[in-house]
């Protein structure tokens, strides 16, 4: 089988911290967050008011009137992910790399601000029907088709749902395909829309949510805060990016997965730790030349201690001295099935700039944490590999590992 | 269930305010057992149930006396014991 170095050449990013790579870039290096009241959603009766939102995204800025009605929120967000990305690999003015294109996506939620507002129109205000498009805004697969339609590509296409980990498992599925020659160019993230009021009160109820802010790794953190946003990354062969004169942002090295089978919502560790060795193992690298790690990091009470013991047992020594992790999620909220393609967008961008994003909202250390964990300020650090991790409910666990580009 | 069994079994309800008598019978369900064989003094551990459990149970019961309780109080609960004190905490009239 053909196996090709993978670069990555192009990032578009939507997030609470900013609308294109440029402002997400500037809000990472900042330690700045983007939470504060949510305003797609009442949350007067919940334990929470907090959010991640994507702010000042207008739908008609970007598509015709009529196009835009036929998309979810969560689909319109990967569509415009998806152009920055190809305009910043320089792919746009080209065409025939279309039909050698594949689109991977991820989302957890898919277009359920639709459905809960079907349900509303029918349980609440008595309609017979919902309304003819809810079926075909809601599916999962909703974000992949419409970044298809859009961009006039031909390839393979699908949509991973993976809970949390669902944009990691679109982007390592996607690498896997160029670096094995099954696609000369892919397009692969995750896009999340969860602000609907159905899905906060589910989420109310499960109680994992903070009623402020996200501290990850602090002692006392309260749980996670949603966030929205999408990213996509243009993955093609290294040589063809280096033929064609294009920007090498970094390369993606490695994926591992693995499955807890375990507990619904509580990590073991252990699968963890096997998901982080299998992405090392398929990258071919050592622990040591790990110098970053953008933890999955929730801000919750069972993920972080959990993470940071199998952070432990992956990397031995070099976890307490060397190895620098840090959770974006304190600026960007958990953006459940997006997460993954948000935060290795981070990852790349931190190797590109050689600066490693902070844990924001940093209080007070846990001991059960005690990393370095990148508190509050943003750090100047050359790092040659990098991991980026997702672990779902479910216990279904991803990681990607990702390399800076060589100099 | 002969007399003797009975009588007692209505003594020990009578001993039981309402509200224990409730949260014994929301555990029960939970933990797909008979009401009589949960006591006030088991654990989650005891009867099989988790953390998930016990967030599973305060949900019930929440909805059963139209009260909020918040995370702090409802992750901590590891006991039926726990979940009791619990409630009371948050019920108006400490009942």
């Amino acid at each position: 089988m053909t196996t090709r170095r993978v670069a990555v050449t192009g990032v578009g990013v939507l997030s609470a911290i900013g609308n294109d790579p440029a402002a997400f870039w500037e809000s990472l290096a900042a330690g700045r967050p983007g939470i504060g009241p949510v305003t797609q959603a009442d949350c007067s009766l919940l334990r929470f008011q907090n959010g991640a939102e994507v702010r000042d995204f207008d739908p008609a800025a970007h598509f015709e009137p009529r196009a835009a009605d036929t998309l979810d929120r969560f689909a319109q967000l990967a569509v415009v992910a998806a152009r920055q990305a190809v305009d910043a690999a320089g792919l746009a003015a080209g065409g025939d790399w279309r039909a050698r294109a594949a689109v991977v996506t991820g989302s957890c939620l898919g277009g359920q601000t639709t459905m809960d507002r079907g349900f509303v129109d029918i349980y609440v205000d008595g309609r017979t029907r919902p309304h003819p498009l809810t079926i075909p805004r809601t599916m999962a697969n909703a974000g992949a088709s419409a970044v298809t339609m859009q961009l006039g590509i031909t390839g393979p296409a699908f949509t991973t749902s993976t809970a949390c980990s669902s944009a990691t498992h679109a982007i390592g599925l996607a690498y896997w395909m160029v670096r094995n020659g099954m696609a000369e160019v892919a397009l692969a993230g995750g896009s999340e829309s969860p602000f609907s009021p159905g899905l906060l009160r589910a989420w109310d109820a499960v109680r994992v949510v903070s009623p402020d802010t996200c501290r990850p790794f602090d002692r006392n953190r309260k749980g996670m805060i949603l966030g929205e946003g999408a990213a996509m990354l243009v993955l093609e062969p290294l040589d063809a990016a280096l033929a064609r004169g294009a920007t090498v942002l970094g390369e993606v090295v490695g994926f591992g997965m693995s499955s807890d089978a375990h507990h619904l919502t509580q990590p073991s560790g252990d699968g963890a730790a096997q998901a982080m060795r299998a992405a090392l193992d398929d990258a071919g690298i050592r622990p040591e030349q790990v110098g970053y790690v953008n933890a999955h990091g929730t801000g919750t009470t069972a993920n972080d201690p959990t993470e940071c013991r199998a952070l432990r047992a992956v990397f031995g020594g070099h976890a307490e001295r060397g190895l620098a992790v840090s959770s974006t999620k304190s600026m960007h909220g958990h953006a459940l099935g997006a997460a993954g393609a948000i935060e290795a967008a981070a990852t790349l961008l931190a190797l590109h700039h050689g600066v490693l994003p902070p844990t924001a909202n940093f209080g007070e250390a846990d001991p059960e944490c005690a990393l370095d964990v990148i508190p509050n300020e943003a750090r100047r650090a050359e790092v040659e590999c990098a991991l980026s991790n997702s672990f779902a409910f479910g216990g279904l666990n991803a990681v990607l590992a990702l390399r800076r580009a060589g100099r | 269930m002969d007399e003797h069994q009975q009588q007692q079994t209505s003594r020990q309800d009578s001993d039981r305010t309402q509200v224990e008598s409730q949260v014994i019978a929301i555990v029960a369900k939970t933990a797909k057992r008979p009401a009589d064989q949960v006591r006030l003094e088991h654990t989650f551990e005891e009867l099989g149930l988790d953390s998930l459990d016990g967030v599973e149970i305060v949900y019930e019961l929440e909805e059963r006396f139209g009260i909020t309780i918040p995370n702090e109080s409802a992750r901590g609960v590891r006991s039926v014991s726990d979940v009791v004190a619990a409630l009371r905490t948050h019920l108006p009239s400490g009942a």
